[in-house]
C-alpha cells in the first residue's frame, strides 16, 4: 500500500492555516503544521515532508530567510517548495526564485490552482 | 547405278524421310505442349490479375472506410476536447464556489470561537488579507461623526483614515441601509497611481442594530475587484463580527446605535 504523501504547512495565520487544511483535506495528504520560519525548519528536518507550502510574510524569520535555510539543508534541498504570497509583483516573485523556491501561489489562494500544483509535484 | 544400288538409295532415302518426319511430328509435340502450357501460364496469369485488381479494389474500399472513420474519431475527439474544456470550466466554477463556501465557514468560526476583542480583531485582519485580499482597511466603532473611534487600522494610518471618513456618503449609506456598499468607480490619482479610496464599507451589526464598520481601502495589486463571494463573506463578516465584538464587551451606547431604515 502506497504511504501517504507529507505536506508541512507553514504561516503565521491560524486562518490562512485552516484554509490550507480545509483545501486540503479533501486529497490523501498528511499535514502538519508550522507557525513561523524556526519551527518549519523544525519540522522539516524531524518530519520529511514531501512538500513545503511557505508563507511569505511571517515574523523574525520570513518566507524567504526560510526557504533559503532550507535549501541549505543537505535533508531538504530537494523538497518542493511553494511559497504562498501576499504581493504578486515581479521583484517578489524574483525574490522567491532566488531564495530557492520551486513555484508559488498568491493570496487568496486559488483552491484549483494549488491543488493542480501540488499534485505536479508530489506524483512525477 | 544398278538395280540393287538404286533399290538401297531409295531405302535410304526412305529412311532419311521417315526419320525426319519422325523428327518433326516429334518437335510438332513438343511444340504443342510448349504452347498448351503457355496458354495454361496464360490463364493463370489472366486470373492471378483478375484476383489482384479485386483484392486492389478491396484495400481501396478498407482504406476508404479507415479515412471514414479517422475522420470520425477526429470528430469525436474535438467534441470530447470541447466537452473537457466545459467540464474543466464548470470544475473551476465550483472549486472557486467550494473556496468561498470554506471561507464564510472558517470567518463564521473564526468569529464566533473567541470573545476577546484582540483575537476578533486578529481575525477580521488574517480574513480580510487571505480572503479578500485587502492590504488596507479599518474597524470603526461607532455611528455618529462624533463618537467614531477605530479599532484597528491596518496598511493605512488611523489619521488619513479617518479623514476619509469624515463625511463619507458611503459609510453613511452603509450604516443606513446595513448593506455592504461599494462605490460606482476606481478614482486614480494625476500620477494615475490609485489614491487611497473607500473600495467598501461593511456595516458592523447585531441584528438590525449598528455599531460601526470595517472600511475597505486599497485592495493587494492581484485582487482588481470584489467578486460576488467576497461581497457575500463581508456580510458574514459584519455580522459576526459586530456579534464577537459586543459579546468581547464592546457595548453600543444608546446614542450611538442606529437602526436600519424600512
Amino acid at each position: 500500500m502506497l504511504s501517504k504523501k507529507k505536506i508541512l504547512l507553514v504561516d503565521d495565520s491560524a486562518t490562512a492555516l485552516l484554509m490550507e487544511k480545509m483545501v486540503l483535506q479533501r486529497e490523501a495528504y498528511d499535514l502538519i503544521e508550522a507557525r513561523n520560519g524556526e519551527e518549519a525548519l523544525d519540522k522539516a528536518k524531524s518530519e520529511h515532508p514531501d512538500l513545503i507550502l511557505l508563507d511569505v510574510i511571517m515574523p523574525q524569520l520570513d518566507g524567504f530567510q526560510t526557504c533559503r535555510a532550507l535549501r541549505d539543508h543537505a535533508e531538504t534541498r530537494n523538497t518542493p517548495v511553494i511559497m504562498v504570497t501576499t504581493r504578486g509583483e515581479p521583484v517578489n516573485i524574483e525574490k522567491g526564485y532566488t531564495s530557492g523556491c520551486t513555484d508559488y501561489v498568491m493570496k487568496p489562494i486559488d483552491s484549483f490552482e494549488l491543488l493542480t500544483k501540488i499534485r505536479s509535484y508530489l506524483e512525477t | 547405278m544398278t538395280h540393287d544400288g538404286n533399290t538401297s538409295y531409295v531405302e535410304r532415302i526412305r529412311s532419311d524421310t521417315r526419320d525426319y518426319l519422325e523428327g518433326i511430328l516429334e518437335e510438332n509435340g513438343r511444340l504443342r505442349r510448349m504452347a498448351a502450357s503457355l496458354e495454361s501460364e496464360v490463364l493463370r496469369l489472366r486470373e492471378e490479375q483478375v484476383e489482384q485488381k479485386r483484392h486492389s479494389l478491396e484495400l481501396r474500399e478498407e482504406l476508404e472506410r479507415f479515412k471514414s472513420e479517422k475522420l470520425r474519431l477526429e470528430l469525436e475527439l474535438g467534441e470530447i476536447s470541447a466537452a473537457n474544456g466545459r467540464y474543466l470550466d464548470q470544475a473551476q466554477v465550483v472549486e472557486r464556489q467550494n473556496n468561498d463556501l470554506a471561507h464564510f465557514f472558517i470567518a463564521s468560526d473564526r468569529l464566533a470561537g473567541t470573545s476577546d476583542r484582540e483575537r476578533i480583531l486578529l481575525s477580521v485582519e488574517e480574513i480580510l488579507a487571505n480572503f479578500v485580499a485587502c492590504e488596507e482597511f479599518v474597524v470603526q466603532v461607532g455611528t455618529d461623526s462624533d463618537d467614531r473611534r477605530i479599532l484597528l487600522a491596518i496598511g493605512i494610518d488611523e489619521e488619513s483614515a479617518a479623514a476619509l471618513l469624515k463625511d463619507s456618503q458611503l459609510l453613511a449609506e452603509a450604516l443606513t441601509t446595513g448593506e455592504v456598499v461599494q462605490p460606482p468607480l476606481q478614482r486614480t490619482g494625476l500620477e494615475g497611481r490609485s489614491i487611497p479610496r473607500i473600495t467598501a464599507v461593511v456595516p458592523l451589526r447585531i441584528d438590525d442594530r449598528m455599531l460601526g464598520a470595517i472600511v475597505l481601502f486599497r485592495l493587494l495589486p492581484q485582487k482588481t475587484r470584489l467578486e460576488e463571494g467576497d461581497l457575500e463573506l463581508l456580510r458574514i463578516l459584519g455580522l459576526h463580527g459586530g456579534t464577537a465584538l459586543v459579546a468581547s464587551g464592546l457595548r453600543p451606547r444608546p446614542s450611538i446605535v442606529r437602526e436600519v431604515s424600512a
